[in-house]
């Protein structure tokens, strides 16, 4: 074989496998990266990594709490509690809302559906 | 061979750097009492800015023609008309317009979805604002006033002739929203987005990436399937939505008119149709009616529809799992 043309070919393979392993380790990353976006009245007021359990007082109105990889709401000061009492969520585009006191709980990023109904 | 080099580097180099729009997303929680959420594919965040605007400007706008809680200065919205029963009130045309599509969807769902039953409907919003259960009689009562064929409609004008009844819009409000806020997204450009207005789902070309997917939770948790759609509406109606609990009993927000009690023919029921408004509308009545009479109405429309029954089944139409 030329000898030019396997080191083309060499390189190339070196190339592929570098943007290959590239690709897999920002996906991965991508992956360990997912956040919940937590929003008062549409203004983004913290983002939260899921893969560390925190917690996370809206400005007296409600706790955001991340366990476990899932995010969800305690002690809000709403009335009627509809967002306590939403299990936790971990899929991107998954959603909590307290409308009362206008937060939003939103798990960010692509790989989950768009939306969900 | 430098060649094949060359190209194999320009190539994965073109690969690192996308041309395609980017995705935005902005959400909203002072319009409908719910949550929205606008997602688009945009060149450039200025132009994501003058789309999401003018959306959460025309939801806005029609929020306040179908509010029936709050009064605005200067308009004649659905309170005004609801305080006023008895007089001829003269409200804007898409208050107008929206009576007409209830009257009509009085008829198509045989008497299940009425915009006439405020009356009743407002009892049971105070009742879940105050943890309490209504008091059965008073709930008869307030349902010899839900005649729709007492709202009517003249000229520009509109009479609620029985001066008791008021208007409740709420199973139909959302998703006719939703259908004009995207048709003004479209009509401005827009070619790649999707609007959730409370669960109303409007989509409108595809996601770079492909379809736009749409999740459908399962009644007790968990995602069920997922649809993908281009230029569909999707709603669900589910008794999860909006519920409270007397003595550990469930009570959600979507009333039978016969019993005056929260539907229990489904736990839920997912509609896919071409057009918002449409598929909000179905979506009610659907899970008002049993399953024949559904399918039946679905199919005028052209819409798939996926039901869940109370034991954990699930009914599709034919044409659904196309879209699974």
């Amino acid at each position: 074989m030329n000898k030019l043309f396997r080191h083309d070919l060499a390189l190339i393979l070196a190339i592929v496998l570098t943007a290959l392993a590239l690709g897999a380790a920002s996906t991965l990353l991508t992956k360990e990266g997912e956040t919940v976006e937590v929003r008062l009245r549409g203004e983004l007021y913290a983002e939260l990594p899921l893969s560390r359990d925190a917690e996370l007082d809206v400005d007296g109105l409600c706790t955001v709490v991340v366990k476990d990889g899932g995010a969800y709401v305690r002690n809000s000061s709403c009335r009627n509690k509809i967002c306590q009492r939403h299990p936790p969520i971990s899929r991107a585009g998954e959603t909590i809302a307290c409308l009362p006191n206008g937060v939003t709980v939103r798990v960010a990023g692509e790989g989950g559906a768009d939306f969900y109904v | 061979m430098k060649k094949l080099l060359c190209v194999t580097v320009v190539l994965l180099l073109l690969t690192g750097c996308e041309a395609y729009p980017k995705r935005f997303s902005a959400t909203y929680t002072d319009v409908f009492d719910t949550v929205t959420e606008f997602t688009a594919y945009c060149g450039s965040e200025e132009e994501f800015e003058a789309l999401a605007g003018a959306v959460h400007g025309e939801l806005k706008r029609l929020h306040e023609i179908f509010d029936i809680y709050n009064n605005y200065e200067g308009l004649d919205n659905a309170k005004t008309l609801n305080d006023a029963a008895g007089q001829t009130v003269f409200p804007p045309e898409e208050l107008v317009g929206l009576i007409e599509a209830g009257r009509d969807w009085y008829s198509l769902s045989g008497g299940k979805l009425n915009i006439a039953f405020g009356t009743v409907l407002s009892l049971w919003h105070r009742c879940r604002e105050e943890g309490l259960l209504p008091d059965p009689e008073e709930l008869s009562e307030r349902a010899k006033h839900c005649d729709i064929s007492l709202v009517d409609v003249g000229g520009e004008g509109v009479t609620l002739a029985d001066p008791v009844m008021s208007l409740d819009f709420g199973a139909i409000a959302k998703g006719y929203a939703a259908q004009k806020a995207a048709e003004l997204a479209a009509g401005m450009g827009g070619e790649s987005f999707a609007l959730s207005v409370g669960g109303n789902v409007v989509t409108r070309g595809r996601k770079p990436s492909g379809k736009w997917e749409i999740g459908i939770q399962n009644p007790d948790g968990g995602l069920l399937t997922t649809v993908k759609v281009s230029g569909e509406a999707v709603v669900t109606s589910g008794d999860y939505q909006r519920f409270y609990e007397v003595d550990g009993v469930k009570y959600h927000h979507i009333i039978d008119p016969d019993t005056l009690y929260p539907a229990s023919l489904w736990r839920s029921v997912t509609v896919i149709a071409e057009n918002s408004a449409d598929a909000d509308a179905l979506s009610t009545s659907l899970f008002l009616l049993p399953l024949e009479d559904g399918k039946a109405l679905a199919e005028k429309f052209g819409a798939e529809a996926l039901w869940v029954s109370p034991d954990g089944g699930v009914v599709r139409t034919e044409g659904f799992s196309g879209y699974e």
